[in-house]
């Protein structure tokens, strides 16, 4: 089925080939499932654009909500839009218009004051929504009358804009943009929380974050917000940083150096000097962290956890008589529970797995390599180094096919299923060349080599394996090949697996856009030739090795030649600088027979530092 | 139409608008899936109204509009395709008539994909969103995105099917979870 949505997807972007599309037509016009996937794929493909203008077109102010536009009056709007001769111009302006009567309209509805209604968005449609279209769609239909005048696309934005407006009124429900006026009325639901003026935070960063309403920029004493989805990160005035992981329900005070966690998950890092003593209370204790990092969680009806990933905080119990109080220092990897209502230090243990935020130290080649971002964990995959595609490695061991021509060449396949993997590549085996990187940049100086990879077989694959494993598909019952040595403590760990005679290249600035900026250090993995050589050969095919490639931006940074079994455990470890810009591995023969020729990279990584904070997917 | 009062002629445009605006977003999705580019789409689309807007009589008052609408559109893409010989074919007669019924038929519960799609896209991480209005709202190429992301061309592809196959999912999910 995935392979029919990327066909579908790249169909309705413009990319699909003629052999996809004549594909896609065939299975549109037979199967109605596939007519109704198409159907919902191009209804979302067809309103993205609107709804990223829609949403582009909002001012925000400082605490989040929509600040009026800055709009002239509405006949202004009307006649700008009359005369607009672009396109997003026309459909911007009819936005702001229909906005405005929007607001008008919520502002006439909330003087009729009805109890229990909060928000003049959740009325019945036609209690003004339809009305103001009634009131719209002659002038629509005037802009429309008129299009000879007006470029031809201004009528048909209009018309566009009109649609997606009405859907905004119509369907958006309890899930629209924040609105202060509904806004006022849940505070005035809630007395005590009086929202102040003074900035005590900002928020920094976000990932797939929802919050009950989106917070602003700059954080306000005595704003509470819920975060439902995903993780954010708070940076307080004093420096602390709270990184919040739903869900969760926090709330700003008027001390600039303490958090209020009312419920779920937060990790607290104070690292400047004016943080130190950044205080996160709960509703079971209060933590003062001493220049460290430490988590929180509390549940409710289940206590408070505390534990410190490095340095030291103080956990008080919350009583309120100060003689029953209880209060304990915590150091690297100790963990207390504060049971609820009972004032209670327990020690319990640490727990590295308790949060999804958790440290990235480095990214997992194993995972980039089967299609993840380095932080997956994934494996079992390969690629295809004729297609440059990948499959699973139960799919590679049923593949058969063709044989190859013998002398394949120098062929290079750009990877299009990740960003993270540049290109996959065969050595030519004569020229001792390679077209290593998909922007056109070779190699050269391998050594020549007996023979070219053989794609029948499962060397025309790069792997990405489950711990200790090399797929051996049984294409050859003949040459089963006996790969001793997999497993071996020193070459623990998940695999990449490339045959000599191949090449992977990484994008490293993909990958640090992807990690946020991240630094990438070093490259590291333990490596060896694994294949044991076989008693069938003749004393001429004996000597046989290979040479293992490390290269980045066309230029050589590692290089082990002539490895066979007997050489052992090779550790790799290459320093990486900012500006690089692609990571290549390769294996080549090693200038003599074509045996002796399978290499894995055992816990291939890149280093980090420092290290970041990164999300488990 | 001549005979028309003048109020009556206003009152019909309104409704006609009102129909049209919400069968809109089912139409330009047809339109869309079968013109590839947004100039002819547009074309289309205003042969579309225009036809609509001139036989408006011929509508039924409580048949599905949409279906209409969209039968309509079909025949413009095939007036088009018939004017149009050296235009690239895209899906042949026989999907675009399969099309069509799925289309209508999706049209029910469009405005709740759209309600997911929208939460959906306020779900992903603002530089997926960034490239998403890049791409579909500003209309950059992607030569034009990967330049100011500094990434490859290949790898702005990738990220944009992927973006697309999640929000796909992400509403078809919501939905799910919804019903």
């Amino acid at each position: 089925m995935s392979s029919t949505i990327t066909l579908m997807l790249r169909y309705l972007d413009g990319d699909s080939t003629e052999q996809e599309t004549a594909e896609l037509d065939r299975l549109v016009a037979d199967s109605p499932d596939a007519a109704r996937m198409l159907a919902r794929l191009a209804i979302e493909q067809s309103q993205y654009g609107a709804i990223m203008g829609s949403l582009s077109n909002m001012v925000f102010a400082d605490d989040g909500h929509v600040q009026s536009q800055i709009h002239p009056q509405t006949e202004d709007l009307r006649f700008a839009i009359q005369h607009a001769s672009e396109r997003q111009e026309a459909e911007a302006l009819l936005q702001q218009l229909l906005k405005m009567e929007q607001m008008a309209a919520r502002v006439d509805n909330s003087q009729i004051d009805h109890p229990g209604k909060t928000s003049a968005i959740n009325q019945p449609v036609d209690s003004f929504s339809a009305n103001q279209l009634i009131r719209l769609g002659p002038y629509v239909f005037t802009v429309l009358a008129r299009s000879k005048p007006l470029k031809w696309f201004a009528a048909t934005a209009a018309l566009i804009a009109v649609a997606t407006t009405i859907y905004f009124i119509f369907g958006s429900g309890q899930e629209t943009i924040p609105d202060p006026i509904a806004d006022q009325a849940r505070t005035d639901d809630k007395p005590a929380v009086e929202p102040s003026t003074l900035i005590v935070a900002s928020l920094t960063a976000e990932r797939e974050a929802v919050w009950d309403r989106q917070p602003g920029l700059h954080l306000y004493a005595g704003q509470r917000f819920t975060l439902s989805h995903g993780f954010a990160e708070i940076t307080t005035n004093s420096g602390a940083v709270a990184l919040l992981e739903a869900p969760c329900s926090i709330e700003l005070t008027s001390d600039e150096n303490t958090l209020l966690l009312n419920d779920g998950k937060l990790i607290g890092l104070c690292q400047t000097e004016a943080s130190r003593g950044f205080v996160v209370q709960t509703p079971d204790a209060q933590i003062v962290d001493i220049g460290t990092e430490f988590g929180v969680i509390v549940q409710e009806g289940r206590g408070t956890r505390v534990q410190v990933f490095g340095g030291e905080v103080r956990v008080t119990t919350n009583q309120a008589d100060e003689k029953t109080r209880r209060a304990q220092s915590l150091t690297t990897q100790q963990a207390v529970w504060i049971p609820p209502d009972q004032g209670d230090l327990v020690r319990i243990d640490f727990d590295k797995d308790a949060f999804g935020l958790h440290i990235v130290e480095q990214l997992d080649i194993v995972d980039i390599v089967a299609g993840g971002n380095g932080l997956g964990g994934r494996s079992g995959m390969a690629i295809d180094l004729a297609t440059g595609r990948f499959h699973t490695s139960e799919q590679i061991a049923l593949l058969e096919r063709e044989a190859w021509p013998r002398d394949t060449g120098m062929t290079i396949n750009p990877i299009e299923e990740s960003a993270f993997i540049d290109s996959v590549f065969i050595i030519d085996r004569f020229s001792q060349k390679a077209k290593i990187t998909s922007d056109g940049g070779e190699f050269e100086g391998f050594p020549t080599m007996p023979q070219t990879i053989n794609s029948s077989d499962a060397n025309g694959f790069i792997q990405a394996t489950p711990a200790n494993t090399v797929i051996n598909p049984p294409s050859h019952p003949d040459y089963q090949r006996p790969f001793a040595q997999v497993g071996r403590q020193d070459l623990d760990g998940h695999y990449v697996v490339i045959h000599a005679g191949s090449g992977i290249t990484f994008d490293l600035n993909a990958l640090k856009s992807e990690h946020s900026g991240a630094g990438l250090a070093r490259f590291k993995a333990s490596a060896l030739n694994i294949e044991k050589q076989s008693i069938a050969l003749s004393p001429a095919q004996r000597p046989a090795t290979a040479d293992i490639w490390v290269i980045v931006d066309g230029k050589q940074r590692f290089l082990r030649r002539s490895t066979n079994t007997e050489t052992g455990v090779i550790e790799i470890d290459v320093n990486l600088n900012k500006d690089d810009r692609f990571l290549t591995l390769a294996v080549s023969h090693g200038g003599d027979g074509s045996f002796h020729d399978w290499v894995v990279f055992a816990r291939p990584q890149i280093e980090i530092q420092p290290p970041i904070r990164g999300l488990r997917e | 139409m001549g005979g028309a009062q003048p109020s009556n002629n206003k009152d019909q445009m309104s409704r006609m608008a009102m129909l049209w605006g919400k069968a809109l977003p089912s139409v330009s999705a047809f339109v869309h899936s079968i013109v590839r580019n947004q100039h002819d789409v547009d074309d289309v689309l205003q042969a579309t109204v225009s036809y609509i807007a001139e036989h408006f009589e011929d509508y039924e008052p409580g048949t599905p509009f949409v279906a209409w609408a969209i039968s309509v559109a079909r025949f413009r893409v095939m007036e088009y395709r018939h004017q149009n010989k050296r235009q690239p074919l895209l899906l042949g007669d026989d999907s675009m008539a399969s099309l069509s019924t799925a289309m209508i038929k999706e049209a029910e519960s469009i405005d709740d994909r759209l309600e997911a799609l929208e939460h959906c896209i306020g779900r992903l991480g603002e530089r997926h969103q960034q490239v998403l209005a890049d791409r579909y709202y500003e209309q950059q190429s992607r030569e034009q995105i990967a330049e100011a992301l500094g990434i490859k061309v290949n790898s702005v592809s990738v990220m944009l099917l992927r973006i697309r196959q999640v929000l796909h999912d992400c509403i078809n999910s919501r939905l799910e979870r919804i019903q």
